[in-house]
């Protein structure tokens, strides 16, 4: 019988491994081998090892005429590992828009006028009579009336105000309404806090109703509510006007928003 | 890596399908909004190794978003040719579990099968983000 150390001590030379095929077995337990460079007769085989003919087998050569085969030969373990792959998918999910007309008009719940001191009317007061009085702004105030519609991802693709001047109060020709946002949902305690910056938007001569586009902008402002209301920012007197408030036209500062 | 996923591109294999990544397979989803689906593929990246008894499974995160998987009706193939990988998809189901899980017998060297992910938002709640995974196991030589 042959034993693998001893085989691996006997071996010298380069590569003492081969491939061959068992033709033959015999009693004793040796074979003959087909190799590929022809064939060998009566090879001895490691104890560990029963041999079948037709199986390829491993064989070490101790010399360059004494060979033994090591076993049968495998290319690959039989011995599995469980594996196993995972991927994270992520999404955000938006709340649903709700039915609502396109598109739809937000009404003001009040409008008021703050003159740097305190609030003295609700009209809409823009700029100052004169110089020297105090600058007025107008604001109006939409309460929860966006609400509904925050944080739906609604986009807004064009914005209407409607606006009404009374006959009196600064020049009876056109005036535009200097249109700013601001941070009020409902009239504050103190003075108004503006946080866009103006844009002249149409024109009211006196006893004129009118609806006009303003800067979509503003309008997704206010339903995404990075601005709460609107209102007018004039620091000056030559536009110098006064609209009316919401009790004296119940349309007054509303807005029809078109969206997509 | 023994398994991996993929995103598909027509018969093709698209890339690696990055976990975790916002919106990487399905977009934003409003709530109440159509269901919809996609195909990613699983795919077995050795030149050797056949991924044997392979599961396919999910497990879900917050939100309420309703997740079902089928297996594509093309089975398991190798990526290439004229028709998409995943085809169309089999019978949707929700395993949650290894054992429950949608099986496909082996997948050889290089191999696919297409994987149809169906994302329902129906009664879900808003959430950025919402979570959830798919998961894939088998064995293999070692």
């Amino acid at each position: 019988m042959t034993d693998l150390v001893s085989v691996l001590a006997a071996s010298h030379g380069e590569s003492p491994f081969s491939t061959a095929l068992v033709s033959k077995i015999y009693p004793d337990g040796t074979v003959d081998l087909t190799l590929s460079g022809g064939s060998a007769l009566g090879v001895s085989v490691l104890a560990s090892y029963a041999p079948r003919t037709g199986e390829t087998v491993l064989v070490a050569r101790r010399s360059p005429t004494d060979l033994v085969v090591l076993g049968a030969l495998r290319t690959e373990n039989a011995t599995t590992i469980d594996v196993e792959s995972a991927v994270t998918l992520a999404w955000n999910v938006t709340p649903s828009i709700p039915a609502l007309a396109n598109p739809f008009t937000v009404d003001p719940v009040a409008t008021a006028s703050h003159n740097g001191y305190g609030w003295v009317s609700d009209r809409l007061y823009q700029g100052a009579y004169y110089v020297g009085q105090n600058y007025r702004k107008g604001c109006l105030f939409y309460g929860s009336g966006f609400d509904s519609v925050r944080g739906t991802g609604l986009r807004i693709t064009r914005a209407r105000l409607e606006l009404s001047r009374p006959s009196e109060g600064g020049s009876s020709a056109g005036r535009p309404f200097y249109l700013a946002g601001h941070a009020h949902a409902t009239q504050p305690g103190s003075a108004p806090i503006f946080t866009t910056g103006t844009t002249k938007v149409g024109s009211w001569a006196w006893g004129e109703t009118e609806t006009v586009d303003i800067p979509v902008h503003l309008a997704q402002g206010l339903v995404d509510g990075t601005i709460r209301g609107l209102g007018t920012l004039y620091l000056g007197t030559a536009d110098y006007a006064i609209w009316r408030s919401v009790s004296e036209h119940a349309t007054s500062g509303r807005l029809t928003l078109d969206w997509a | 890596m023994a398994l991996e996923w993929r995103h598909v591109s027509g018969a093709a294999l698209g890339d690696p399908v990055r976990s975790g990544a916002l919106h990487a397979v399905l977009g934003e989803g409003k709530i109440g909004g159509p269901t919809e689906e996609v195909t990613l593929a699983l795919y077995n990246p050795s030149a050797t190794k056949t991924v044997s008894a392979v599961k396919v499974w999910t497990s879900f995160g917050d939100g309420g978003g309703a997740l079902a998987i089928a297996l594509g009706t093309d089975g398991v193939r190798s990526p290439g040719g004229t028709e998409p990988i995943g085809g169309t998809p089999g019978s949707y189901s929700t395993p949650t579990t290894k054992a429950t899980g949608l099986s496909v017998a082996s997948l050889g060297p290089g191999q696919v099968v297409g994987i149809w992910v169906r994302r329902t938002l129906t009664g879900a709640t808003a959430l950025s983000p919402e979570l959830n995974r798919l998961h894939a196991a088998g064995t293999e030589p070692i």
